[in-house]
């Protein structure tokens, strides 16, 4: 226990040097003013160049994940031998992620809002988690991107359950945290399901069930779609062999839960990700909105379909400063971001997927303890 | 009455579970979700007449600055009456682009082969006339709605109309408002029951090189003796005759005597068609029996940040004269409409503008005059604009 401690406290003069070094005021106000100007161009000029690829690609991807849904579904369905079974799980576990991460939650960002497609409108489009569309768009869109890693407005930092900077206080429930760490992560769209219930502020006597009146009848709306899909329709369809089918979907979500969780730790709750009060983001201008946003978030490496299959959230620092460009102009967006940074001495933060992944893990393990 | 009432609550039971189970299964509808592998292999098809397209078939230029294209209509479309238009989504550079153009075709050819064609005239700086005229390729599938708009004769109509012989057909056209006229003359011409009905075209263009359908036209009129066209070229300097001059009055009766008893079916911009209006007045033409349509692709833009703002859904009307955002007066007129971060950032107010200029204050640029999405918190208002709030 004192070793921890002891560890922790030499982390955290670590990461209060690198604040000092590359942090949060550096930049003066007519250096803020300048970077946000170079980030505002930088969105107009591929802003300007969007066209008929942007949404071929984004077509491909639909299509791609509606065909390996149906594929997948077949196998699971026909299946007499756990190889094809296996098969079945993979292929629909592909689909969802695909389409959680890559469609539904860059369509949702209204990153296809200016093709006028009705079927990738932002405000139309529905995913396939119980997650509902539209709590999705006030919790995620509006509070988590506009509050970005503010403590106490962003209820994404940690998800109101897990203590992952020092700025918040240790209460003796932390002590648990790796454990609810992995539930999150194994039922990841049902803590996303249930976000805007906000259980800490029902707790705190803030909030009464009756003002989530609403939101509870479209989470028990979207959530009875979505059970009915996975656990009770393709499984009946079965017959006799309905509990293979149940299994197989429930592999399916869990693999994509899991994946999402993993993914979405790494945006904001790696070692360098800093945090910033309400106090310092009061006024701020679009300088130090892009600065928050840079500093907040985090990147990580790998291949092209680590990418796609993370919905480009591996440039989760592009997709703050630009969370409605196509995601898939982040790399090239990324290599300019990266190079303006170098420009001002503003922190850029990518690693390997496995470092970025490790030190959330270090950074959930540290703050289970009092500092 | 009881059992009408129970296959109505049926009815509407089934298409609610219906709507639950495509939910479910499809997240939205099975259309929309099999819509792009469908598309993948029959290009233009769908599953229901919401995702099926027009194809493209023929492209007749008829000069510089006009063109006929001649389509295939996806099965299940609803047909038309000659006279109206139809409103056509095109996909231009991965943005899709809806304008409304008149049908030019006769009903014939789409009973006969379920085609129809529109023209669309060029307009100075039009993004979506511009591409028809120079980009669009044969085989090119687009988006188009059912036929629209209460411009239109139809045949029971014309035989209907009491003591037939006594009530000429006048038609006035200017410029691009002559495409309905083409579908009504060349629908209506060949009925025996029409030919003892005085029929006058009066046609105005600019310059006598822009008048359209001049030789099918002429081969009507050679054929039905009923059948009158005027031609008029209002800039041509060099042609001396009468018919170089603008519509008036004087001309009308002249050409058509019996003119206060006839119907009078007026097409053109909005000048044009505010001026036939009065004249025909001036005629003595009853009021019921004066039908028109207008156009203006150009919409009028105040050199000022005044304009007007309509909110078409809770019907609403405000002026503005201020730099409030379309959000702002929202609120401001007391509506309650959807908003996030105020910034431009989530898009949680992004709604419809169907019509009308917009300035996105992030960056400063004007939007297009046609329908699209906007955010409305840092969208500004110039001219007149409608907004589906």
């Amino acid at each position: 226990m004192n070793a921890a401690v002891e560890m922790d406290s030499i982390f955290q003069q670590i990461v209060q040097q690198e604040i000092d070094n590359k942090g949060k005021i550096k930049l003066s106000e007519s250096q803020l003013k300048a970077f946000g100007e170079e980030m505002d161009a930088l969105r107009k000029s591929i802003e300007s160049d969007l066209g008929e690829d942007d949404v071929a690609y984004m077509q491909r991807m639909i299509r791609l994940s509606r065909m390996s849904e149906i594929v997948g579904r077949l196998l699971i369905h026909v299946s007499l031998d756990p190889v094809t079974w296996m098969l079945g799980v993979s292929s629909l576990s592909f689909a969802k992620i695909l389409e959680n991460m890559e469609i539904g939650h860059n369509v949702m960002h209204g990153q296809y809002d200016w093709t006028r497609d009705p079927d990738l409108n932002s405000q139309n489009y529905e995913w396939d988690t119980v997650c509902d569309g539209d709590s999705w768009r006030r919790t995620h869109n509006f509070e988590h991107h506009t509050f970005t890693n503010i403590l106490g407005k962003d209820r994404d930092y940690g998800y109101a359950v897990l203590r992952l900077s020092k700025d918040e206080a240790w209460k003796p429930h932390h002590r648990f945290q790796m454990a609810y760490f992995t539930l999150l992560t194994v039922l990841f769209q049902w803590g996303v399901g249930v976000h805007e219930l906000e259980v800490e502020k029902l707790r705190s006597g803030e909030k009464t069930l009756a003002d989530k009146k609403g939101f509870l009848k479209e989470f028990a709306s979207k959530t009875s779609k979505q059970v009915f899909k996975d656990y009770v329709f393709f499984p009946l369809l079965a017959g006799p062999m309905a509990p293979k089918v149940f299994l197989g979907n429930m592999a399916a979500n869990g693999v994509r839960n899991i994946w999402a969780a993993t993914i979405i730790f790494c945006g904001h709750f790696t070692e360098n990700t800093h945090t910033f009060t309400e106090e310092e983001c009061e006024n701020e201008s679009k300088g130090h909105w892009y600065h928050r946003q840079l500093l907040g978030s985090s990147n990580f490496t790998g291949g092209k379909w680590l990418h796609i299959l993370s919905g480009h959230l591996s440039y989760q620092i592009e997709h703050h400063l630009f969370p409605d460009i196509p995601s898939s102009r982040y790399p090239e967006m990324g290599l300019k971001v990266q190079e303006i940074c170098k420009r001002y001495g503003v922190q850029y933060n990518t690693n390997t997927f496995a470092k970025q992944y490790s030190s959330v893990l270090k950074r959930v393990w540290q703050h289970s303890f009092p500092d | 009455m009881k059992t009408s009432q129970a296959t109505n609550i049926n009815r509407s039971t089934s298409s609610h579970l219906t709507s639950w189970l495509q939910e479910s299964l499809f997240t939205r509808s099975a259309d929309s979700y099999f819509n792009p592998i469908i598309q993948s292999f029959i290009p233009g098809s769908g599953l229901s007449s919401k995702y099926q397209q027009a194809k493209v078939l023929e492209i007749q230029k008829h000069h510089a600055n006009a063109v006929s294209l001649r389509i295939q209509t996806p099965r299940g479309w609803k047909g038309f009456i000659p006279g109206q238009y139809i409103s056509c989504a095109f996909s231009i550079n991965g943005v899709r682009r809806k304008r409304n153009y008149s049908i030019s075709s006769p009903i014939d050819l789409y009973e006969q082969s379920g085609q129809i064609t529109i023209t669309v005239h060029r307009v100075e700086g039009g993004l979506v006339s511009n591409y028809l005229l120079d980009e669009l390729r044969l085989e090119t599938y687009f988006n188009i709605s059912e036929a629209m708009g209460n411009f239109g004769l139809e045949l029971t109509d014309a035989i209907q109309a009491q003591s037939i012989q006594t009530q000429p057909l006048v038609m006035l056209a200017a410029g691009s408002g002559i495409t309905p006229f083409a579908s009504i003359l060349s629908s209506l011409i060949s009925e025996t029951q029409l030919q003892h009905r005085e029929i006058h075209l009066f046609y105005s263009c600019a310059k006598k090189s822009e008048h359209l359908f001049h030789k099918s036209f002429s081969a009507l009129e050679s054929l039905n003796s009923n059948l009158h066209l005027h031609w008029h070229s209002t800039r041509d300097s060099t042609q001396e005759s009468a018919n170089s001059k603008r519509i008036d009055a004087d001309l009308l009766i002249a050409s058509c005597p019996n003119i206060k008893n006839a119907q009078v079916f007026i097409c053109g911009s909005h000048d044009f068609t505010q001026n036939m209006i009065s004249i025909s007045h001036s005629l003595g033409v009853n009021e019921n029996k004066i039908h028109f349509e207008s156009f203006d692709s150009n919409l009028k833009i105040a050199n000022n940040s005044q304009g007007s703002i309509q909110f078409t859904r809770s019907n609403k009307n405000i002026t503005v004269n201020d730099a409030n955002s379309i959000l702002e007066q929202a609120e401001l007129a007391g509506l309650n409409p959807k908003s996030g971060c105020r910034m431009g950032v989530c898009h949680t107010c992004t709604c419809t503008k169907t019509s009308g200029i917009v300035i996105n204050r992030l960056t400063g640029e004007k939007s297009q005059a046609d329908e699209e999405e906007i955010r409305i918190c840092i969208s500004q208002a110039i001219g007149e604009v409608k907004i589906a709030l």
